[in-house]
């Protein structure tokens, strides 16, 4: 049982006798131990009753009994005591003994008595009517006949306020065990305290209030928001009452309604610092910021020191991209309040957001420290180490978050994203599997692992599942990027670049949709939109280093060389290994060279080539870090073999070999037909000096065409006088004549009579510039200007050695050029050429080819490309490969007898006719010859096909 | 020179020491083996193994180097050894190659590499994708980048591929007048090799397909790739088949072309490409065909061997195939003369469910489907088989069906999952499975859906196969 109810009784000294009727009436009540009356009459009189009644007994009191009769309301005390009553919240009661004006009586009137007039202010209206008044209706006790029964009356009443007043502290007692529950989240128990509170006192707002939070922490959003609705109803004024409810609905993502209700709040309650912060989240939650600021300013300037609010604004900032802003705001909400692991989270994803991926982990580490159950916090340091490329680390934590919520999809998935980082497909398509077990409809699961798939070489599943992933969300460019990339790899490159099309459409951003597309034009050919895509790339991202390298590729295709190197260069320097990504694609620059047709400039090969010793570029001398030389033995001791097979060029054919002579200026000196006709008619001794003439570019192999144009070869010393046609003829360019350099006269050439000679022996010519070797036998005498070589000799056995491979090989080697250009006569190197120590029946015989071929190259079917001739045009090749055997034999005796790959002796058996013993029709005579020879049961035949069997043969052939 | 002895050790599909005696004559091997149970491998290890001794006429440089095709399952170094015997020295040789032995740097390797046929089956799906109309096919991308890619052009001594790739873009810029002209003076040279080797071959490969059955004269329509200059492409990329025909029976013409004739004409074109090389000198002829007869009807498949009879009497042949059937009868064909070996190779029991038949069932109908129509029957039979045991893993997962309890996962047999599910009721107490059904699967898996037994000659048919796809499927709509 409680304990009993402290009465304090007031009354006029007047009324004393009715005084002492109400302590008789409450005797049995309080035998009862239900109250305990108090008077003045137990104050030993002195000047401290005042004290007594004022500071200690009236103050504890439970219940006020006042005898209200016009004495008691005129009196000074009883009015103090009114006042404390009202001040203290003391239940009261009157007791009207005799008609008086109490009814009128207003409570303003006890104000000036008030120590705190502010409470005062709530009663101002209020009149002494408005407490409860017994007898039953207020009836005067000096009223009721008998008075006893009014007594009764006076008695029942206080024992009914009695009993709600015990109710209402056992409701109390109940309301605060369901606050002591909720604060060790015993919520459902909570929920029963409070209901029981309730029970008590169905009018008992707080605990409805209380209830509703502890409903809304079981997610009892319903139920919670009744609870809210029974305070509103109850007091229509309460503004927390409505910011709870508004938080329930921000939370049923009821924005409106949630905001409708933090405006009735604020308005009830203009200084709600909880309710501006409220309605805040609630505008953040639905994106727009600006407001959602705007509110939190308003929360911070009333209360500068809550940390909730500016970790709000600082988690809005961040979502509004605000980085600095975000962070000083959470720096600031942790200093207020420094133990929140979810504050050093939200500033984690800042720094993360900012790519300050160490800070951010610093943060996530400190909101682990604070909670180590914080599951988000582990997947946010995860994708961070996922970012820093530290992929074992982030698995690592995604491992901690899925085993604290093991039914959260995100987690699988980032493990899944890291594990195919990390080079793990297998384990990232279990993750997905997992993700996708859990949630189906997970953003972006069928690409990640249509991804994985793809990554494993599985295309078709990975098509499949990008297929899947573009169902869910066909606006996902990443997906189509990857889709792409899949067909890609399928070799379906035009379904490929529809793919990355449709990326770039609807992420006209994206830098991989460019490069990748950029990189299946490239393949397809196209290389001008390959080029097009990566400067695209390059226009999106500056920084990106792999569409230098592309572009730089594409641009070597294109030949541009110059700018193939910049952007090789750029791409090198920004650390892509444009070594290994060449070497991806091809084996090395000469696979290059081969499969696109392109020679690659000396530099640009170097750049793209691996300097390691067991690779032998033709490049001669060049040495490697080490400072070796970076040729194969097999090259360096073929050089060797060759250069000792014999005697210099120049001193086997013991002449001098020279170019032919400077004609500048040839518009003057060289004659076409027309010009020279005129000359011969008009002087018909100008044949002295007209020399059929050929340029270097004229020279073709094996045999040179009757030139049709002439040189007009006034030689130093010449008696111009004899040639007036011709000196009538120069005397028009004499001006121009004048300004060359030299010692000869205007109307000569610089060259001597000496040349006469020179030109009219045989000789084998070239043009100084050329891709293979292009020697051609000249029997007529014909004039050369200087871009051609001439070598005097009529040993025609030589032409067939000259442009044989063997020696081209040679002379690349000698003359230190590399065969990505064309070469160039180069006197000094090919009067090094070694001519081998062979037998007059082998030179013969090589001759004797080399007329066939003088020959066939002045047949008009050669001349002809209808494809009905293709077989005399392999003739023509097989004729040629047959003198290289024969060279082949020359050079290297030893090796080709070794095999048993010798080519003169099957040759002599044959017994070919020479040119002159070929009577009639030459070119049939020819193709029974190359029928013979090119049977594949033939030794000629069979030994030029598995000559390449023989290592140096390899060598020369450039297939080493 | 003969192949006598062959060693296989950690390569690819072979996880140990493999060994193969064909006797001091060098006998030909007829081979037959399930997909994945090394077949190709061997195919393959006489393909790089010959090829290591000429390594720039290896089609793909990364067969260069053994490790590449290091068995996955050991760290063991693996080799592939060849042993040799030349007739006229009466000599053994051994070669290696190996991780440590890179290249194998004897001539009469060499030269056999030179002088080798090795086709496998890949190569003739490239005929699945030519385009036809009407009867006119158009061979060129099957000749120039497939049969004939490797055939050396007398002229200038590299394979046709490399001279194919030479004129391949980037094309010169358009005035680049030196340029263009040197590109078509290339191009003009193609197209005389390419013709001169047409020519060549136009005769043998008629000869050869009148062998296969088809009584067809065949020629072959190169008119010469040409150099757009205005739109900077390749044009008239056309060889079209000219085909005459002896047989005036045919009714219609139109049916003439299907996937099994050009097939056979493709087989025809490189077996002919084979019989132009010149002879070799030192070096001995192989001849290795990997599933080459697949696409073919059985009636056209029997030729072969009295082509190879014919031909190819000097060659020491390799001959595999996944179809057991056709192994049978080439066994029974062969087996007088004492030339020919047969081995099988089977999958080790471990392997048995090493498909990944969770990887959407739906896929392998579909892929049987494309076989069947390619008259791939061994390989449709795989594929429905392979749905099968796919759809009924599935639903024994899905159902939690109590499954017989194996100690190794992987020895499950596809009975152990049938079984329940014959016996599966729906909450009715109804068999789940319509009994037609059941039987049907219960037909098939007699003859297609179970592993082919080892000994018995099992022939697959079509009707059966379609009957077969039918009962998966029907199966499938059932437990879904």
């Amino acid at each position: 049982m409680s304990k009993p109810l402290k009465g304090f009784i007031t009354y006029s000294h007047k009324n004393k006798k009715a005084k002492n009727k109400l302590l008789t009436c409450l005797e049995p009540m309080k035998r009862e131990g239900l109250i305990d009356p108090w008077h003045d009459n137990e104050i030993i009189p002195g000047d401290k009753w005042r004290e007594e009644i004022f500071s200690t007994n009236l103050p504890d009191s439970d219940i006020w009994l006042y005898l209200v009769s016009s004495e008691s309301l005129a009196s000074k005390t009883c009015n103090e005591e009114l006042a404390l009553v009202l001040e203290k919240n003391i239940t009261p009661i009157l007791i009207i003994l005799e008609d008086c004006d109490w009814k009128n009586y207003k409570l303003s009137n006890v104000q000036a008595l008030s120590t705190e007039s502010s409470f005062l202010s709530e009663w101002e209206s209020q009149k002494l009517s408005d407490f409860q008044a017994l007898p039953a209706e207020g009836r005067p006790l000096n009223e009721w006949n008998p008075r006893s029964k009014g007594w009764q009356s006076v008695v029942e009443g206080i024992r009914e306020v009695i009993h709600k007043i015990q109710l209402q502290t056992m409701a109390e007692l109940a309301f605060k065990q369901g606050n002591f529950l909720l604060t060790l989240r015993q919520i459902d128990q909570a929920i029963v305290a409070y209901s029981r509170a309730i029970e008590l006192n169905s009018r008992y707002t707080d605990a409805y209030n209380n209830r509703g939070i502890a409903y809304e922490r079981t997610g009892n959003y319903e139920k919670a928001i009744e609870d809210y609705d029974n305070v509103i109803v109850l007091v229509p004024k309460s503004s927390s009452a409505y910011n709870n409810r508004g938080i329930i609905y921000a939370k049923k993502r009821a924005y409106d309604l949630a905001i409708a209700d933090f405006n009735k709040a604020i308005e009830l309650h203009p200084v709600y610092v909880e309710a501006y912060c409220n309605r805040g989240t609630a505008y953040y939650l639905q994106n727009e910021f600006e407001t959602a600021i705007e509110n939190y300013n308003k929360a911070a300037v009333l209360n500068p020191h809550h940390a909730g609010i500016y970790n709000n604004r600082g988690a809005t900032y961040g979502s509004n991209g605000e980085h600095t802003k975000a962070i000083k705001d959470f720096t600031t909400s942790i200093e207020l309040s420094p133990r929140d692991p979810g504050t050093y989270n939200n500033r984690g994803l800042v720094y993360a957001n900012k790519l300050d991926f160490d800070r951010a982990i610093k943060d996530y580490n400190k909101a682990i420290a604070l909670n180590p159950d914080f599951a988000n916090a582990y997947i946010n340091s995860g994708v961070a180490y996922h970012h820093k490329g530290q992929y074992g680390r982030a698995i690592e934590n995604y491992n901690k978050a899925i085993a604290l919520n093991p039914d959260d999809a995100l987690g699988y998935n980032n493990r899944g994203l890291a594990y195919n980082l990390n080079g793990e497909p297998d384990r990232a398509i279990d993750n997905y599997n997992e993700v996708i077990k859990r949630d189906p409809c997970f953003p972006e699961i069928y690409n990640n692992r249509g991804a994985a798939y793809g990554d494993k070489g599985e295309v078709d599943l990975a098509i499949r599942d990008f297929n899947k992933a573009l169902e869910f969300d066909p606006d996902h460019a990443g997906t189509y990027n990857n889709q792409g990339s899949a067909h890609a790899n399928k070799g379906e490159y035009d379904e490929a670049i529809a793919a990355y099309t449709k990326a770039i459409e609807l992420d006209p951003k994206t830098v991989a949709a460019h490069i990748n597309r950029g990189v299946v034009y490239f393949i397809k050919g196209k290389v001008n939109l390959a080029i097009e895509d990566y400067a695209k790339a390059m226009e999106l991202n500056p920084k990106d280093p792999i569409a230098y390298y592309h572009r730089g590729a594409a641009l070597l295709y294109l030949k541009e060389w110059e700018k193939a190197k910049t952007d090789l260069i750029t791409a090198k320097r920004r650390g892509v290994d444009i070594i290994a990504s060449f070497h991806n694609s091809y084996k090395d620059t000469e696979t290059y060279e081969k499969r696109h047709g392109v020679k690659l400039p000396e530099d640009l090969a170097l750049l793209l080539t691996q300097r390691r010793r067991d690779r032998y570029p033709k490049l001669q001398k060049v040495l490697d870090a080490d400072g070796n030389p970076l040729e194969s033995p097999d090259v360096v001791n073929l050089r060797e073999q060759l250069r000792n097979a014999g005697p210099r060029l120049s001193d086997y054919i013991n002449a001098k070999s020279t170019f032919g002579i400077n004609t500048m200026p040839t518009e003057v000196f060289v004659v076409d037909k027309a010009t020279r006709d005129e000359l011969l008619a008009a002087h018909p001794a100008s044949a002295n000096i007209l020399k059929p003439f050929l340029y270097g570019q004229d020279i073709r192999r094996w045999h040179v065409e009757t030139p049709q144009q002439w040189l007009i070869f006034t030689h130093r010393g010449i008696a111009i006088d004899d040639y007036p046609a011709i000196l009538k003829y120069l005397e028009k360019q004499k001006e121009n004549l004048q300004k060359r350099k030299g010692k000869q006269a205007w109307y000569e050439l610089p060259a001597s009579l000496d040349h006469e000679e020179r030109f009219a022996q045989p000789k084998l010519v070239c043009p100084n510039t050329y891709n293979h070797h292009t020697f051609a036998v000249d029997t007529e005498g014909f004039y050369y200007g200087n871009t051609s070589y001439l070598i005097p000799t009529q040993e025609k056995w030589l032409c067939g050695l000259l442009n044989s491979r063997t020696v081209e090989w040679f002379y690349s080697q000698v003359s230190n050029q590399l065969t990505i250009d064309p070469l160039r006569a180069r006197s000094g190197y090919i009067q090094q050429i070694p001519i081998p120590d062979i037998t007059p029946v082998h030179k013969a015989l090589i001759a004797k080819i080399v007329d066939y071929l003088i020959s066939l190259q002045q047949q008009p079917e050669i001349n002809s490309e209808d494809l009905k001739y293709a077989r005399d045009h392999v003739m023509l090749g097989y004729f040629e490969r047959v003198i290289d055997g024969l060279i082949y034999e020359a050079y290297l005796p030893e090796e080709l007898h070794k095999s048993d790959k010798v080519f003169l002796q099957p040759l002599l058996d044959e017994g070919l006719p020479s040119i002159e013993e070929i009577q009639g029709d030459k070119m049939s005579a020819f193709r029974d010859i190359f029928e013979l020879l090119y049977d594949r049961m033939h030794l000629v035949r069979r030994h030029l096909y598995y000559l390449d069997v023989i290592k140096p043969i390899r060598v020369i052939q450039g297939k080493l | 020179m003969k192949i006598t002895n062959i060693e296989i050790k950690n390569f690819r599909a072979f996880p140990q020491t493999y060994h193969i005696n064909l006797h001091d004559t060098g006998k030909n091997l007829l081979v037959y083996g399930e997909n994945g149970s090394g077949k190709s491998s061997l195919y393959l290890a006489l393909k790089y193994f010959l090829e290591s001794s000429v390594p720039e006429n290896s089609e793909d440089n990364r067969n260069r180097a053994f490790e590449t095709h290091q068995n996955i399952f050991t760290e063991d170094p693996g080799h592939i050894k060849l042993r040799f015997f030349s007739e006229p020295q009466r000599e053994k040789n051994t070669y290696e190659w190996s991780r440590d032995v890179k290249e194998i740097t004897d001539e009469l390797i060499s030269e056999t590499s030179k002088a080798k046929g090795f086709l496998d089956y890949k190569v003739l799906l490239e005929t699945h994708y030519l385009h036809r109309e009407n009867d006119i096919v158009n061979l060129f991308d099957l000749l120039v980048e497939v049969l004939l890619a490797n055939t050396v052009n007398p002229r200038t001594d590299r394979p046709l591929t490399a001279d194919w790739n030479a004129i391949q873009p980037p094309f010169p810029r358009r005035g680049a007048k030196h340029q263009i002209a040197d590109l078509e003076r290339q191009i003009v040279n193609f197209n005389r090799e390419l013709t001169n080797r047409l020519t060549e071959l136009s005769p043998k490969v008629s000869e050869i397909l009148n062998k296969f059955g088809y009584k067809v004269a065949l020629d072959f329509d190169f008119q010469g790739v040409t150099y757009n200059q205005g739109e900077k492409t390749l044009d008239n990329r056309e060889i079209l088949l000219k085909v005459e025909f002896f047989d005036t029976d045919i009714p219609s013409h139109h049916r003439l072309l299907n996937e099994a004739k050009l097939s056979a004409i493709a087989i025809a074109i490189y077996l002919s490409s084979i019989l132009c090389l010149p002879e070799p000198k030192g070096g001995m002829k192989i001849l290795a065909l990997d599933d080459v007869l697949i696409g073919l009807d059985m009636s056209n498949r029997l030729p072969i061997l009295d082509i190879l009879d014919e031909y190819f009497s000097d060659y020491q042949i390799f001959l595999t195939t996944y179809d057991k059937a056709w192994y049978e009868i080439v066994k029974q064909r062969t087996s007088r003369g004492g030339k020919w070996k047969a081995v099988e190779f089977y999958f080790s029991q471990t392997d048995e469910y090493e498909i990944p038949v969770y990887a959407e069932d739906k896929a392998y109908l579909e892929k049987a489907r494309e076989y069947l129509d390619a008259n791939d029957y061994k390989a449709c039979a795989i594929y429905v088989r392979t749905a099968f045991e796919a759809a009924i893993k599935q639903y024994c997962e899905k159902k939690d069906l109590a499954i017989k309890y194996r100690e190794n996962p992987k020895d499950l047999r596809s009975e152990d999952f049938w079984g329940p599910i014959k016996m599966e009721t729906d909450e009715a107490g109804h068999l789940l499975l319509d009994l037609r059904v059941v039987d049907k699967i219960e037909l098939a898996r007699k003859f297609i859906l179970n592993e082919l037994s080892h000994d018995t000659f099992v022939n697959i048919y079509k009707k059966e196969l379609e009957e077969a796809i039918d009962a998966v499927e029907q199966l499938k709509n059932a437990l879904a």
